[in-house]
């Protein structure tokens, strides 16, 4: 028999004149490359292939021919439970419950498996699953890591933009360019500023205390990360040297240097219109609670007797740490101020014959504000006091103010003052008794009821505009070369711009007055970019198959792996731009074909272990004890910077007890959880492609010993405890599957070797079986 | 029914002690399986010396000691004291410097080779000739994280595999049953677990902390290794576990990849097994007579944590790890990190002297008298020194961060004792002769192991990495 392949391109190929573009280089058309990444994408015409019968759709013609002797169509298909386990897994990244393994065996129409998968790519967990891969490449973290480990309170805002995106099936060209220059894009959106975290969250040397390095290692970061996770490009290479291997030059490297030192990192506000209306309202109101208090404080000071007043100095305190001065400012006068930053405070005992409403007033001088608080008997009782600014620091300046009413019991009372890190000079304290006590205390209370509310009106306003991690454009300007690296050794100016000789063809034009983002973002998902969606569609396979057609996602340069089957590599990436960029029918379509659905084996779908995360979420999810929905607001607080032993404990108290998905976990940058770590969670300080896959010791003693492991593992005899038959009860919820008369006598030796039928035996049953390589693996 | 003995029935069936005691000869075939198990492309390392050294004991100094009050004696800071330093400082400084400061105690010479040391160390003069000085270290960074990152794994911002993990990697450990890297107490400032970390080489390589990390760091009787032990699950229950793990296995019958993998992980249950017996023993010090105790200072609280330590790296040592740590990083209470006196220069190293001078010295004693030391280097010496220069600030006075020229210094396997190489200038601040960088230093550290520095690589996106990066010179006038 002969076999036939035929792989024409349908796509004449793209032809330009030659162009003068950015700087000096020219691009030449019509010279493809020779590296096999940076040629063009041509669509190949499906093959003639001889097992028609195995084929499904197209990209299982491809996979036919590019598999010796069509080998792939004798490998039998994965049975039924094998596949729903696989979907779930790869596309929620969480176990089927026994309920829907059920519904799916069951269900013999033709449309069961496309009804699953569908179902599956609209839940909102595809986008905790696929974001969780977004964000090993983004080597997403809420800490700093390297030298100084800064908390990142905002970073989960990237974070919860890529879990959204995904789940919206946002075109990949679009994921890219709003990371790259969502800030810049038109219309102006808080959502796409939100995506430039991406840029943002990387490690810095933050104690560098060369400013110039500093800020070249970062912008270093900003593109090495880059290319490497948009291109499959070691681009960092460059910064000291034309690359070894790849086509990149230094003036490449540095004209996208300049792009970046065009650009600044910096939390920014989202200001949604929602938030600016919520605002506006706010201020509207507090102007209205202002007007009420003032007319209130008028009336009650009417009320004011000139007679009776206590008056003293200040510096006739009983208690406190401030200084006097009876020389410099205070002179002849004598005050009281601060030594230098501290608490300042001051306190007083007084003793009140007559119990009631009194005005305080306070004599001070002040050039700038230096607010502070008045306690009475340990409670505040004005918050903003001694605020005010009267022109000047010496006894001319010196002004009475009043502060406001307190409400005094007759007796002894402490009177404090305190400022922090400053202190007001202040001269004198007065206390005025109101008259018509009852008519004054009861103005009092309105005053103070409308005081609380302007202060909870002020402190929900502050929280108003979230803030995210994200770029702006800074001081616009070309980079210099950097002669061997060094940013001090400085040689020519290179125009800012994009890499020359990888394949991809020029913009048109300049970049002139912005960063020069947008437009590296429009070049980058060109759809003749040879690069962009050829290492996304890559990614896609390595994710679904545990190998990519190309078997270094994150190297498609000349020391990279060839693709195992470039056709079909090809065949999927430029159906996927013709599709819109749509990952959601990448999925589908890859999904849907025999390729995938076959048992796994060496050259296809590898059998692996479940990922740290997901190992994590299945135990959660099993036991019951999984919250599915997504939590609101930031993650739950971890000590980052500096932990101590005690700090790291505590922390992982808060990673046990954490009842979400594991994507919504703090990532602490040099201090990850170990039950991930331990499991080739990947370190977040680099972009990280494709995962370690160690099996070793340590982690072995974590599944034994592990306290979480434990707990849930009674966590899941409880449950199955409740059914009829709690053994195939356990099977279902853990392997998907009905338990064999073999297991069960298996089953039953070991409970009964570790002591009998009681929960303790169950929970050490459940253990062994949630450690057990059919748990963990994948088929 | 029969308890099961698990060093009966549940050794594993292949020969899987194929790493277990390699000595030289396995030096290749370690990393050989490395490669098996993680992929072609990795190529590997080749020992191309005869090996001086087995081991690295390296006693890490966290904050920056100062080179010119302990070792590095310069009449220049006598003569000069209190006048300006006459030349230019380096640009990028981490604190503001005042002019040339002598050292608070006189240095004197010490053993037959008449080592300078300060008056502060009561007992090391007494290996004085064990000791090999390097006074000229230079280029870390100005700051501690940098510093730090570039000490441990030759890079001050990138993330690197550690030097324990690279030597890990070509060597491996000894011992099947404890991890070829262990670091005894670190701390978690200034790079943390990177610091130790695999980066990118395969994850078993990575270091394994004895202690949570953490600032401070662990106190020394609390170290213990993680997820070694559980409470509610004893060895007899945990045989049963693995004896169902076992048959649960035998029915998967994958081949293949597949299978190896499986068979694989089987055996690092088993391997886990044993390691829950051998880890606690190799951490327990009470086996330890009361001699050696006294030797290193475990009976005096000053000197008791350290001792500790120090004990255990001997213990580790003598049980094959490859590469041990030992950090001195906890905080002081008027000064940030251990040996990071910008102020209190006197109280800060008089304190950090009298918590390691006695342990140190035992444990050069005791491997010496154990017939450890011909084979074991021992690496002491902290991120960078201390500037001759003054620092003032509030309190007394100190000195800044010394990037530029410092002194650490080996001893044991294959270096010379008794030699001093490498010169600062007048003043100690440039390294002025055999400057010796963090790259020079970890060339010579593989040297010492039997492994060409520029030859133990690792591939990586598509690039061959290396400890030394594309620098490094064997400090060879060092070698035995």
């Amino acid at each position: 028999m002969i076999r036939k392949i035929t792989i024409i391109p349908s796509l004449t190929t793209f032809r330009l004149t030659t162009l003068a573009i950015l700087g000096s280089t020219l691009w030449v058309p019509g010279e493809e490359p020779t590296h096999w990444a940076f040629r063009q994408l041509l669509a190949p015409d499906p093959p003639v292939v001889e097992h028609e019968e195995w084929v499904r759709n197209d990209l299982d013609r491809f996979a036919l021919a590019g598999s010796r002797d069509e080998k792939i169509a004798s490998v039998p298909a994965a049975s039924r439970h094998v596949l729903l386990r696989r979907a779930y897994f790869d596309l929620i990244g969480l176990p089927p419950t026994p309920a829907q393994v059920e519904a799916f065996l069951s269900d013999q129409s033709p449309g069961a498996w496309k009804k699953v998968i569908k179902e599956l790519l609209d839940s909102p967990q595809y986008g905790e699953r696929w974001g969780r891969h977004w964000l090993d490449l983004a080597r997403y973290g809420d800490s700093n890591g390297g030298d100084e480990n800064h908390a990142y309170p905002l970073a989960w805002r990237y974070r919860n933009w890529v879990i959204n995106a995904l789940n919206r099936d946002l075109p990949y060209d679009q994921f890219v360019r709003q990371q790259i220059s969502g800030d810049l894009m038109a219309p102006f959106s808080g959502d796409r500023i939100s995506a430039t975290g991406f840029l943002a969250i990387g490690t810095k040397i933050l104690a560098e205390k060369d400013p110039v390095k500093k800020r070249a290692d970062i912008i270093d970061e900003q593109i090495d990360t880059m290319g490497r996770v948009f291109l499959g490009l070691a681009l960092g290479c460059a910064r000291c040297h034309d690359h070894k291997f790849d086509p990149v030059s230094e003036r490449d490297y540095y004209a996208l240097a300049g792009i970046f030192h065009s650009t600044a990192i910096e939390d920014r506000e989202l200001k949604t219109p929602e938030a600016i209306a919520a605002q506006r309202a706010r201020h509207e109101k507090i102007k209205g609670l202002d007007e009420d208090i003032s007319r209130h404080e008028k009336t009650l000071a009417t009320f004011i007797s000139p007679n009776n007043a206590i008056e003293w100095e200040a510096e006739a305190h009983d208690r406190g740490n401030v200084i006097v001065d009876n020389e410099k400012y205070g002179k002849d006068i004598g005050i009281i101020s601060d030594p230098g930053s501290q608490k300042n405070y001051a306190e007083y005992d007084i003793d009140i014959t007559q119990g009631g409403t009194y005005q305080l007033s306070l004599r001070y001088a002040a050039a700038v504000a230096r607010p502070g608080r008045v306690l009475v008997d340990g409670k505040v009782t004005i918050r903003d006091a001694i605020s005010r600014v009267t022109g000047g620091w010496m006894p001319a300046n010196q002004r009475w103010h009043n502060e406001g009413f307190l409400s005094l019991k007759a007796g002894k009372r402490l009177l404090r003052v305190e400022s922090e890190p400053m202190m007001s000079h202040l001269d004198k304290i007065r206390l005025r008794p109101a008259g018509n006590p009852e008519k004054a205390a009861a103005l009092l209370d309105k005053i103070e009821n409308l005081r609380t509310e302007r202060s909870q009106l002020e402190q929900e306003g502050e929280g108003s505009f979230p803030k995210v991690m994200a770029v702006r454009d800074g001081t616009v300007a070309d980079a210099r070369i950097n002669r061997r690296g060094d940013p001090h050794d400085l040689g020519d100016p290179v125009p800012r711009g994009f890499l020359t000789a990888v394949g991809a063809p020029p913009l048109p034009g300049k970049i002139t007055t912005q960063s020069g983002r947008l437009e590296l973002a429009e070049w980058m998902t060109s759809p003749r970019h040879p690069l962009t969606a050829r290492v996304i569609v890559n990614r896609v396979w390595h994710w679904h198959f545990g190998e990519g057609l190309v078997s270094t996602p994150d190297n498609f340069g000349t020391t990279g792996s060839a693709p195992s089957n470039s056709a079909l590599l090809n065949y999927l990436t430029h159906r996927f731009i013709r599709g819109g960029w749509s990952l959601k029918k990448l999925h589908l379509h890859i999904m849907l074909s025999s390729t995938y659905q076959a048992s796994s084996t060496e050259g296809g779908r590898r059998l692996r272990r479940m990922e740290a995360e997901v190992f994590r979420d299945a135990v959660l999810a099993v036991s019951g004890s999984l919250a599915r929905e997504a939590p609101e607001g930031p993650p739950p607080p971890v000590k980052a910077q500096d932990p101590s032993p005690a700090d790291i404990a505590s922390n992982r108290k808060i990673y046990e007890s954490y009842p979400h998905r594991s994507v919504y976990l703090p990532v602490v940058r040099s201090h990850v959880y170990d039950l991930l770590s331990l499991l080739d969670f990947p370190n977040p300080t680099a972009p990280t492609g494709r995962r370690g896959n160690s099996t070793v010791a340590t982690q072995a003693l974590l599944m034994m010993n592990s306290s979480f492991l434990i707990e849930k593992s009674a966590e899941v005899a409880t449950r199955v405890l409740s059914s009829d038959d709690p053994l195939q009860e356990l099977y279902m919820h853990l392997f998907a599957r009905s338990i064999t008369t073999e297991e069960r006598q298996e089953a039953r030796v070991f409970l009964k070797d570790a002591g009998g039928a009681d929960a303790g035996s169950w929970a050490l049953l459940c253990h062994t079986l949630l450690i057990s390589n059919e748990f963990l693996y994948l088929r | 029914m029969s308890v099961v003995s698990p060093t009966a029935d549940l050794l594993p069936r292949r020969a899987a002690l194929e790493r277990m005691a390699l000595g030289f000869g396995g030096l290749a075939l370690n990393a050989l399986l490395a490669e098996q198990s993680h992929g072609a492309g990795t190529p590997r390392p080749q020992a191309l010396f005869p090996a001086r050294a087995r081991r690295v004991i390296f006693l890490f100094m966290h904050g920056g000691p100062s080179h010119v009050d302990l070792f590095d004696h310069k009449p220049g800071l006598e003569q000069y004291n209190g006048k300006p330093l006459p030349f230019p400082e380096r640009k990028v400084q981490f604190a503001k410097r005042g002019n040339l400061m002598k050292p608070p105690w006189p240095l004197r010479q010490t053993g037959q080779c008449g080592h300078w040391m300060s008056e502060l160390w009561q007992h090391l003069p007494k290996v004085a000739d064990e000791l090999c000085m390097l006074h000229s270290l230079c280029e870390t960074n100005v700051s501690h994280g940098g510093a730090c990152m570039k000490m441990h794994t030759g890079d001050e911002a990138l993330l690197r595999p550690s030097m324990g993990a690279w030597v890990n990697y070509g060597l491996g450990s000894e011992n099947n049953n404890l991890p070829g890297f262990v670091t005894i107490c670190p701390t978690s400032l200034h790079g943390g677990s990177d610091n130790f970390g695999p980066a990118f080489l395969p994850a078993e390589f990575g270091g394994v902390p004895l202690g949570t990390p953490g600032y401070p760091n662990t106190p020394a009787r609390d170290a213990r290794f993680h997820y070694m032990t559980n409470e509610s699950i004893d060895s007899r229950k945990q045989a049963l576990q693995l004896g169902l793990l076992r048959r649960m296995h035998e029915r998967e019958s994958e081949s293949g990849q597949a299978g190896a993998k499986f068979e694989d992980r089987l055996r690092s249950f088993e391997l886990a097994f044993r390691m829950q017996m051998a880890a606690p023993e190799a951490t327990d010090l009470s086996t330890e007579s009361e001699a050696t105790r006294k030797l290193y200072g475990m009976d005096d609280p000053e000197t008791a944590n350290f001792a500790r330590e120090c004990i255990m790296a001997r213990r580790l040592a003598e049980r094959g790890v490859r590469f041990i740590q030992v950090s001195h990083a906890h905080s002081l209470k008027f000064n940030n990190e251990q040996w990071d006196q910008h102020s209190h220069l006197e109280k800060g190293h008089s304190i950090n002297v009298g918590q390691i001078d006695k342990p140190i010295t035992g444990l050069i004693l005791d491997l010496k008298a154990r017939g450890l030391l011909e084979d074991t280097l021992v690496l002491w010496g902290g991120e960078f020194g201390r500037t001759p220069t003054i620092q003032q600030g509030n309190g007394p006075v100190g000195r800044d961060h010394h990037p530029d020229g410092f002194t650490m210094w080996m001893a044991g396997a294959g270096v010379k004792g008794g030699l001093r190489y490498g010169r600062t200038d007048e003043f100690g601040y440039h390294a002025v002769e055999n400057r010796c960088t963090i790259h020079d230093l970890h060339a010579t550290i593989l040297h010492l192991l039997g492994i060409d520095h520029k030859r133990l690589t690792y591939r990586h996106n598509g690039r061959d990495f290396r400890l030394t990066d594309v620098y490094g010179e064997v400090a060879s006038d060092i070698l035995g």
